[in-house]
């Protein structure tokens, strides 16, 4: 169709976006529905660790184990805050992937949560970003790979149901990438963040494809467990 | 405001769209001098869709933004909502309740999703993203979304939620998504026009010289006499990005200490 002809070549790609182009042609095909395989309640190195804390983090994390046990099931509404980014990476509930050149979305159906991941840009730097829930994030293809780093996490966020702790300056890495043939997706998902723990850390998280799946819409206000 | 009610221009891109249904060729279209083609080059993203997308589908793939804002959804024809009795009714009344300073109850207060069609004319950002069985809508609004499933059905039985279930098809250059299986406890816009758990919306989005054009009839023989069409049109915003909107940051309706949210 004409049309369609006309638009593509009226795109007139800067040399940075045809070389994303390049390397996002050959890039795996990770799109479509995913959903983790196991679920986790409280977060873990990938040799089944509790993270590294600095002692003055362990306070805040058992701090945060007894407000969690002291807390009315359904009660509070900072359950419909967004959880953040890295930890709805592990929520249980079907997530979707959307894939172009240019940019990576990440389409949760737990309280609807978007993470935006721009494509072959430079991650900006954290004094420039305003703090978030789900932080800014850029991305790029290595090999069969893609590269997530996210800064400009609020500290409303932890990393878990049972409140692990970071700091406003943490540096999340994802290494995603298609396992067994194309039907898992593993995110290899790393914490720097020198402020709350002695030694930058790694956790794993294994999501499945989900054929034929459609994500539901899901709530928080009509009250919803958290996972 | 402007979009409302059919403009001299509109008029005017009728008669091309009609000329170029007579004339039922491409290239003729293309040569016209007109500004109101259906493909304008510079629209759309090619980088921001699927790769696997055909050439032959109409980019509107990127971000969009409704161009200006309107609390009341209307025919776009200029005619009076075709009210059912109950619905003029409470309709009235929230407009009485507004003016007296005590607005009635809006879902969104609550920050539950505002939904379909009132997202149509949502003042935040919108991207688009299209997949060859996928239309999806990411809307800055409320972070919400929504999945358009592309040359599929309704399936037999759909639970009833906020943004529906919607499928969508190409009509030549017009994108036509129907959605059922909407709540009714939604407002169709902030004026307060409400419906019943019988409203079926119809969109027919294409894009036009400066943006998209969404034509979206309301159908609800519970809530008016006959369906109506009302009107939008997006502006295309290659220098916006979604930002990040958490309702629960700045929620006017928060739970007591018994969780029971004030307004419930």
């Amino acid at each position: 169709m004409a049309m369609g002809m006309t638009a593509t070549l009226a795109f007139v790609p800067t040399l940075a976006a045809a070389d994303a182009a390049a390397t996002s042609a050959q890039a795996p095909d990770i799109s479509g529905v995913w959903q983790v395989t196991k679920y986790e309640r409280a977060i873990r190195t990938i040799d089944g660790k509790r993270p590294p804390l600095q002692s003055q983090a362990v306070a805040v994390y058992e701090k945060n184990v007894a407000a969690r046990k002291s807390l009315k099931p359904k009660q509070d509404m900072a359950r419909c805050v967004p959880v953040g980014t890295p930890r709805i990476m592990w929520a249980p509930q079907p997530m979707m992937i959307l894939q172009t050149a240019r940019k990576i979305s990440f389409v949760h159906e737990y309280q609807h949560l978007l993470r935006h991941i721009y494509m072959d840009e430079a991650l900006p730097a954290l004094a420039d970003i305003d703090p978030s829930f789900m932080g800014e994030s850029v991305g790029r293809w290595e090999g069969d790979t893609l590269v997530i780093e996210t800064l400009g996490v609020n500290t409303q966020t932890v990393l878990d149901r049972e409140g692990m702790p970071h700091s406003a300056a943490m540096k999340v890495t994802e290494r995603v990438r298609l396992i067994d043939g194309g039907k898992r997706l593993e995110d290899v998902v790393s914490i720097d963040d020198p402020q709350t723990f002695t030694a930058p850390w790694s956790a794993r998280v294994v999501l499945e494809r989900k054929r034929g799946v459609q994500l539901k819409e899901y709530n928080c206000v009509s009250l919803h467990e958290e996972f | 405001m402007r979009e409302v009610g059919l403009t001299s221009a509109d008029a005017g891109a009728k008669m091309r769209r009609l000329m170029r249904a007579l004339v039922g060729t491409t290239i003729l279209v293309l040569s016209l001098p007109s500004h109101a083609v259906a493909a304008p080059p510079t629209l759309g993203e090619p980088g921001l869709r699927d790769a696997k997308m055909p050439d032959s589908v109409p980019n509107i793939s990127g971000v969009w933004q409704v161009r200006g804002f309107d609390r009341r959804t209307k025919p776009a024809d200029g005619s009076e909502t075709p009210w059912q009795p109950w619905a003029q009714k409470i309709f009235e009344e929230r407009a009485a309740a507004e003016k007296a300073g005590k607005p009635m109850f809006d879902p969104t207060a609550a920050c539950l999703p505002s939904g379909m069609p009132r997202l149509v004319a949502s003042p935040y950002p919108v991207e688009i993203v299209q997949t060859p069985d996928k239309t999806v809508f990411l809307y800055e609004a409320q972070h919400l979304f929504r999945v358009v499933h592309m040359n599929a059905e309704h399936p037999r039985k759909v639970a009833p939620s906020f943004m529906g279930h919607a499928v969508g098809k190409w009509d030549g250059d017009t994108l036509v998504i129907d959605t059922v299986g909407l709540v009714k406890t939604t407002q169709i816009d902030e004026g307060g026009t409400m419906h019943s758990d019988a409203l079926h919306v119809v969109e027919r989005i294409r894009r036009v010289d400066k943006g998209l054009e969404i034509l979206f009839t309301v159908d609800d023989p519970k809530a008016f006499t006959k369906s109506w069409t009302a009107k939008r049109t997006w502006v295309w915003r290659p220098d916006v990005r979604l930002l990040e909107y958490v309702c629960e940051e700045n929620n006017r309706n928060a739970p007591d200490d018994t969780g029971t949210l004030r307004n419930f």
